[in-house]
Parts: structure tokens; C-alpha cells; sequence
């Protein structure tokens, strides 16, 4: 049996679902550029009928619960491709810097440096008497040892720079851990009565992407809501309410880092010792940060040092076996280098001859002002296949590491821009599921409207029905 | 599919940014003409740029120090050609005096005056400098090769220069084969040290010179035939022994035109008559001298030649490699343009497409 009680109840209730309707269709639309967003939308359920014997007679509707539309797999994967994306970019970005240190399209580089040094030399044998020559060989070595040492210095300063840019990544992660334990404690307060946390899910979804693109992690998720996050394969910066905390310090020399160069140090609490973890970072832009100032740029620092240190060796070695001009026997024409490491930062002309280069030492026999055998012997240690088992040139040696570098460079930058491109059609993919449409949010806020505007006629006319009754007295 | 409006705006703006970034690409090109900017551009190429370039480099040092032996060369040459009129010179003087019909002792001494002045400007032939360097000195380019009384003071060394890769060409002739008949086509051996490619090379002692052996100095070992027949056969008197090994030495220019000299002075027409050999062989071994500097001339305008075709050549393959094709890239931006252009176009209506403008 119906009532008009009731049907004005109905109504009432119909206008509130509407007005809730309405709400969240506002809330999606102000979070219509809300990084990480998933549109939201109200589950309205039907209420229970309520009749005698075989009339039921429906008693409206009542909202359910408000959702996030959102798949959970995908999430997953753009986490995973973002990742990878860290590590490209982290990559990229100083692969970049390397390259133009080697870049010798446009500018004077080693190799060219060291181009002029042997044709010093070879324009020494002409005139082996004239003083100018003389100074143009000292001139011109000087260039090569200071260019080695550029080049050594501005990898260096590449590597200084790539530890600062950890110091700040790791700042940052240490700031979203926290703020992922604080949603944690949210989401577990609002979910354990029930609810869905929508927005506070969103958030820590985002900031899971955030956190996996500087840095490889893993993610668990208890069943109260709360997630434990752990960088690397041991350090736990996110359990429960907890966050730990990483650092980047300078520390000695291991494995393929150098002295001075940081490593990332994870402490769970203040009462535990530090503890390295930079070997387990393989991804994200950490990762790739890493990579290319442990083993790229350390790499390219080795292969300076053994050029610098062979060229240098060679070239004494022909410049003893000959006479200067005071009709002495050579002397080292580089002072000599003792070990490989760091020669190309030790690499410098003997600072007699420097002082006087009537000391260059180009004949082959003594009182023989015009020979110059020696000269032609060292200009012609250019073409003398005298590296790598005897198979290049000290040039060739030179660019095989810039041709190195180039199609690693090459590789690093279309990883990044292939794995940009994946990234950015499965974020596609995500907003086609849960970003917001405005032509879907008019729509659904005129049906709302429009329900609105029914329900409130509804009311008025079980109050018109109400008057009717009341004047069947009068 | 579902569209979602961040899809709208977001493509939008990747493919704006894709297009632009074409075009600054393709605008850089350009600009600089170039396609390979940096390595990674294209990692072969550049590295075979590289490789060339050093190449290149280097040719044009070889180019320069060959221009530096022309100059010498070509002195070289006028000196020994000088000095091949004055030998004719001599010769007619010898063969005039060495006839008694129509010499006597006036015109000897008249001709020995002007021997002596002949002697005093083949000395100065001998001496001749290229800058401030010796011609004829050998490695002692610093000092006088020969003295006043015609003795040799320089040494065998070959003034190399590097005329191509690994290849090197002495540019000098060293007066003691021009005038002192060192053997002139000896290379002195086979020792590496004279023309060392390698530090090895240099190991070998021979690389220190030994003092030129110079033979007959005047005075020393040479017989002067001032009075009848020789004594010694003059064929023999030119083969000394050197370490057990006979050489075939050549002439003493200087000492055959001190002979003459000596003959005239002393009206003795038996030597006047044997210098006469003595000054042809003589001449003839200057004209020798002279042919090897013109064989160098030629070796080294060859090798000009050679480089200046393989520079050009490098030259060619280095533009090829890494130079923009200007047509291509003009095209292109052309392109890219109209692309942008459509981006544009496209994006600016599609992201002002609502429905809540027709709700109105």
C-alpha cells in the first residue's frame, strides 16, 4: 500500500542522491588536471521495497559507495615502464654532457691537439736549426697535455655533478616516503570502517610512480590498506607508518666507484648504522646516474689515462735516443708518468724543455745541427699501429673512444625517447580509463539536474495530493 | 574508446612539441650546414670523420714540408747547375793548354788565373746557403762544408723530410759525393739508422755518424802528378780499401782543379793533359749529382700531386659523411612546417570543442 508519506520521502532522499551526484561530478571536474587523478562516481543502489502480499512498491534510491575507476594492472605496468624511464633519462641527460667533452664536429678537440703535436714535429725536421720551430714543438705539447687534462678534469667535474644530483634525488625520495607513510595512516583510518579512500589512493599511486622513476623498488600491500615500500632489494624506506631514510656521502674507493664519489646509505631508524646500498640500485634515474658515473665515465677516464700515459711513454722513449742542441743526449720530453691511473691529469712537458727548448732533442747524432732523424721518428709514432696488440694508431685508439661513445650515447637516447613514447601511450591508455571527460561530467550533471529538478516535482505533488485529501472535509 | 580531455591536451601538445623539435632540428642543419653535429648523430660517420681528419691534417703538413723542399731542391739544383758551365768552362781552359802548338807558358799563367777564379767560385758554390743553412754540409748545416784549401768539414747526413705517410725523401746532397767523390747512389749500408722509421731504429750505433769519409784531401793521400807518367795507375788510385770492401770512389773536384792548377803554373803539359780526364770525370760526376736532384724534384712534385688529389679526396669523403644536403633539409622544414601548422590548427579546435557550448 502506498503512502504519501512516503512518496514524499522518496522524494526527498532522490534530491539529496542528486545533490551527491552532482558533487562528485564537481569533484571530477576540479580534478580534471590533477596529476594522477581517477575520475570518481556514485554507485546509487535501489532501496528495499517494501509491500504486502504481492505489491512491493520500490522505496527510491540511496547512494552506494563512491568509487575511483581506476585498473590496478596498468597502474602496475606504468610504474614498471616509468622505472625504466628513470634509469634512460637519469642516463641520457649525462650521456649527453659526456659526449660533448668528445665532440670534435665543431670545436679543437684531443684528437686534433694531438694532430698539431706530431706535425710540429714533422715541420721541426725541416728546419731542425730554427728556434721558432723549436718553440712551436713546445707550444704545440703543451697544448696536448693541457687538453688531456681538460678532458679529465671535465669528466671529473661531470661525475661531482651527477653526485649532487644524487644528494637531491635521494632528498626527495626520503620526502615522498614520508608522505606515503602519512597516506598510509589515512587510508588505513578511513578504509578500516568501510569506506573507500579515493583520493588519498590516487595520491600514493602517484607518488609510487614518482618514487619507482628515481629508484628500482618493490611495493606490498597489507590488508588494512597500508604498503610497504622497499628500495633497492633491502632497504625498507616505507613500512606502515614508518619511513627510513637513504643519503648520499662521500666514501672511499669500491668496486668501480671512485674515491670521493657517494654512495647511497639507507638507515631503517637512528639507532642503526648506515648501510650501503648503492650496488643493489640498478633502475631508475638513480640507477642510471650511477651507471654512467661508475662505469661509463670511469671507463672513459681509464682509456684517457692508458693514451695519455702510452703517448707520453712513446714519445720519451724516441726522445732519449736523441741530441739536442747543446749536443747532449735526450731527456724525457713529458716528464715521465709512473702509472697508468691519472695520467692524463700528470701528463706535462719536461719543464727544462719548457724553459729552453734548445733541449728538444731531434737528431740522431751529436754536433749535427740538421739532423733531425729523431723528429720524423717521433712524428711518425702517429701512424705506428703501437696499441691495443699492436693493431691502432694512437689515433685510432682515441676514436675508437669517442665512436664508443657515440653509439652508446645513440643507444641511451633512443632507449629514452623509445621508452618516453611507451610510457606515454599506456598514460594514454590510463586517462582513457580514468581521466575526466567534461562532455561526460555535463552530461551526467544535467541527468543529475534533471533528476533533481523530477524529484523536487514529486514532493510537490504528494504535497498537492496531501491537499486534496485535507480539502475532501471543507 | 573512451576519450578523456587530458588525452586531448596532452596529445596535443606532444605533437606540437614533436613537430617543433623536428624543425629546430632540421633549422640547426641548417644553420650549420651540417648533418652530424655530435657523434651520436651518426657514430660511423663520425668516426670516420675523425680518422680523416687527422689524415687531412697531417697532408697538409706533408704538403707544407714538401713546398720547403722544393725551394731547397730547386737551389740545389741552379748551384750544381752553376757549377756543371764552370767544370765546361774548365775544360775548355784544359783542353786549350794542354796543346803545346797553341799554349805556352804566358797563356798557362794567364789561364791558371782564371782556374784560380773558377776554384774560388766553385768554393763559393760548395758553401752556398739556403736561409742560413748549408746546402752541401750534409747535417752540419751550421758550418762551412768546405774550407779554403778545399778540404770537407760536414758530414754524409740526409736532410729528410716526410713527404707522405711513413715515406721521407732527403732533400739534400751533401758535398762530399758532389765534390769529393764519395760514392754518390751508396746508400751507405743498409743500416735503418739513416732513415729511422721506428725507435728500434735508432738502437742500431750507426745512427751516431761516423766522420764523412772524405778521400785525397788534398795533400794527404793524393798523389799530385806534377812530373811525368803516374806513378799509379789513376783507375787504382781511385779504389781504396774501407774495411776490406773496395769502394769506387769518385772524383775530387777540387783536387783536379788544384792538379790543373799546378800543371799551368808549372807549364808541365803531361799534367795539363791528365787533368783533362780528371776535370771530365769531374764535370760528369756534378751532372750526376744534378740528375738525382732533378729525380727528387720530380718525386716531390709527384708527391704534391698525390696529396693535393687525396686531399681533396678526404675532403670529399668527410662532406659526404657529415655535410647537411641542403635541398633535403630545405625540403624538410618545408614539411615540418606544414605539419607544425597542422598541429596547430587541428590542436587549437579540438581543445575548444566542448559540449558545454552548446548547452546554452
Amino acid at each position: 500500500m502506498a503512502k504519501i508519506n512516503a512518496i514524499m520521502d522518496i522524494g526527498k532522499r532522490a534530491m539529496m542522491n542528486s545533490q551527491t551526484g552532482i558533487q562528485t561530478v564537481s569533484h571530477n571536474i576540479a580534478n580534471k588536471s590533477t596529476e594522477g587523478y581517477s575520475r570518481q562516481r556514485v554507485e546509487m543502489k535501489a532501496n528495499e521495497p517494501i509491500g504486502l502480499g504481492k505489491t512491493r512498491v520500490g522505496m527510491g534510491a540511496r547512494p552506494g559507495d563512491v568509487t575511483r575507476t581506476t585498473n590496478e594492472f596498468l597502474e602496475k605496468q606504468i610504474a614498471n615502464e616509468q622505472t625504466k624511464l628513470g634509469f634512460s633519462k637519469g642516463e641520457a641527460d649525462y650521456m649527453m654532457r659526456v659526449e660533448q667533452i668528445f665532440n670534435e664536429q665543431i670545436n679543437k678537440g684531443l684528437n686534433q691537439f694531438m694532430g698539431d703535436f706530431f706535425n710540429s714535429f714533422r715541420e721541426f725536421a725541416n728546419q731542425p736549426e730554427s728556434t721558432s720551430n723549436r718553440a712551436l714543438v713546445k707550444e704545440t705539447a703543451e697544448h696536448v697535455g693541457k687538453d688531456f687534462t681538460r678532458v679529465n678534469k671535465q669528466l671529473k667535474d661531470i661525475q661531482s655533478e651527477m653526485d649532487f644530483q644524487l644528494q637531491v634525488e635521494v632528498e626527495s625520495i626520503n620526502r615522498i616516503a614520508a608522505e606515503i607513510a602519512d597516506i598510509n595512516k589515512n587510508i588505513q583510518t578511513v578504509e578500516m570502517s568501510g569506506g573507500h579512500s579515493n583520493d588519498e589512493r590516487d595520491r600514493r599511486d602517484l607518488l609510487l610512480k614518482e618514487l619507482g622513476e628515481k629508484i628500482n623498488i618493490r611495493v606490498g600491500e597489507g590488508k588494512d590498506g597500508r604498503i610497504t615500500v622497499t628500495a633497492g632489494d633491502t632497504a625498507l624506506i616505507v613500512s606502515g607508518f614508518e619511513s627510513g631514510r637513504l643519503e648520499a656521502v662521500p666514501t672511499a674507493a669500491k668496486d668501480r666507484k671512485r674515491e670521493g664519489n657517494f654512495d647511497i646509505m639507507f638507515t631503517s631508524n637512528k639507532y642503526d648504522q648506515p648501510v650501503a646500498i648503492t650496488r643493489q640500485i640498478r633502475e631508475g634515474t638513480l640507477g642510471g646516474v650511477i651507471n654512467v658515473r661508475d662505469n661509463v665515465v670511469n671507463n672513459l677516464r681509464e682509456k684517457l689515462d692508458q693514451l695519455a700515459h702510452h703517448f707520453s711513454k712513446s714519445v720519451n722513449e724516441v726522445h732519449r735516443m736523441g741530441f739536442n742542441l747543446y749536443n747532449e743526449q735526450g731527456l724525457d720530453f713529458f716528464e715521465p708518468i709512473g702509472q697508468v691511473e691519472g695520467a692524463s691529469e700528470a701528463i706535462r712537458v719536461n719543464s727544462e724543455i719548457m724553459d729552453d727548448p734548445a733541449k728538444i732533442a731531434g737528431a740522431a747524432s751529436a754536433k749535427s745541427p740538421g739532423d733531425s732523424r729523431v723528429a720524423l721518428v717521433i712524428a711518425n709514432l702517429q701512424f705506428a699501429p703501437s696499441m691495443g696488440n699492436n693493431m691502432s694508431t694512437m689515433a685510432d685508439f682515441y676514436n675508437g673512444i669517442v665512436g664508443e661513445l657515440a653509439v652508446s650515447t645513440k643507444k641511451t637516447n633512443s632507449a629514452f625517447e623509445h621508452q618516453a613514447a611507451v610510457l606515454d601511450q599506456l598514460k594514454n591508455i590510463r586517462e582513457s580509463i580514468s581521466g575526466v571527460s567534461l562532455d561526460e561530467e555535463a552530461v551526467k550533471m544535467i541527468e543529475y539536474q534533471r533528476a533533481f529538478e523530477a524529484s523536487a516535482k514529486v514532493i510537490k505533488t504528494a504535497d498537492e495530493m496531501f491537499q486534496t485529501i485535507l480539502n475532501l472535509k471543507s | 574508446m573512451r576519450v578523456a580531455d587530458k588525452m586531448n591536451y596532452g596529445q596535443s601538445l606532444k605533437n606540437i612539441n614533436q613537430s617543433r623539435s623536428e624543425m629546430a632540428a632540421s633549422q640547426n642543419q641548417l644553420a650549420t650546414m651540417k648533418r652530424v653535429t655530435k657523434p651520436s648523430d651518426d657514430p660511423v660517420a663520425a668516426t670516420r670523420t675523425l680518422g680523416a681528419r687527422t689524415e687531412l691534417h697531417a697532408m697538409d703538413q706533408f704538403m707544407r714540408n714538401i713546398q720547403g723542399a722544393q725551394s731547397f731542391v730547386q737551389l740545389t739544383d741552379q748551384s750544381l747547375g752553376e757549377a756543371t758551365d764552370l767544370m765546361v768552362r774548365l775544360k775548355e781552359l784544359a783542353i786549350q793548354e794542354a796543346n803545346e802548338a797553341s799554349a805556352n807558358e804566358t797563356t798557362r799563367k794567364a789561364v791558371a788565373t782564371e782556374a784560380k777564379q773558377i776554384y774560388e767560385e766553385l768554393l763559393t758554390i760548395a758553401n752556398r746557403q739556403f736561409g742560413d743553412r748549408y746546402l752541401f754540409g750534409g747535417y752540419k748545416t751550421k758550418s762551412k762544408p768546405v774550407n779554403e784549401v778545399g778540404a770537407y768539414q760536414g758530414d754524409e747526413g740526409e736532410l729528410r723530410v716526410e713527404i707522405g705517410k711513413n715515406t721521407t725523401l732527403a732533400m739534400n746532397i751533401p758535398a762530399s759525393r758532389v765534390f769529393f767523390g764519395s760514392v754518390l747512389n751508396s746508400n751507405r749500408g743498409d743500416s735503418k739508422a739513416l732513415d729511422p722509421r721506428v725507435v728500434e731504429d735508432l738502437y742500431d750505433p750507426a745512427r751516431i755518424d761516423k766522420p764523412a769519409q772524405v778521400p785525397k784531401q788534398f795533400g794527404e793521400d793524393e798523389n799530385i802528378q806534377i812530373r811525368g807518367p803516374a806513378a799509379i795507375d789513376a783507375a787504382e788510385a781511385k779504389q781504396i780499401a774501407d774495411d776490406g770492401k773496395k769502394i769506387v770512389q769518385g772524383e775530387n773536384v777540387f783536387n783536379s782543379l788544384k792538379t790543373f792548377i799546378v800543371g799551368l803554373e808549372t807549364n808541365e803539359t803531361s799534367v795539363i793533359q791528365d787533368s783533362i780526364t780528371r776535370l771530365d770525370d769531374s764535370m760528369n760526376q756534378i751532372i750526376t749529382a744534378r740528375s738525382q736532384v732533378g729525380a727528387r724534384a720530380r718525386m716531390l712534385d709527384n708527391a704534391m700531386a698525390s696529396l693535393q688529389k687525396q686531399t681533396v679526396d678526404s675532403k670529399g669523403m668527410i662532406s659526404e659523411l657529415e655535410d647537411a644536403d641542403v635541398f633535403k633539409v630545405a625540403s624538410d622544414i618545408t614539411q615540418h612546417e606544414s605539419a607544425l601548422k597542422a598541429t596547430l590548427d587541428t590542436s587549437g579546435h579540438l581543445v575548444r570543442l566542448s559540449l558545454l557550448d552548446f548547452l546554452r
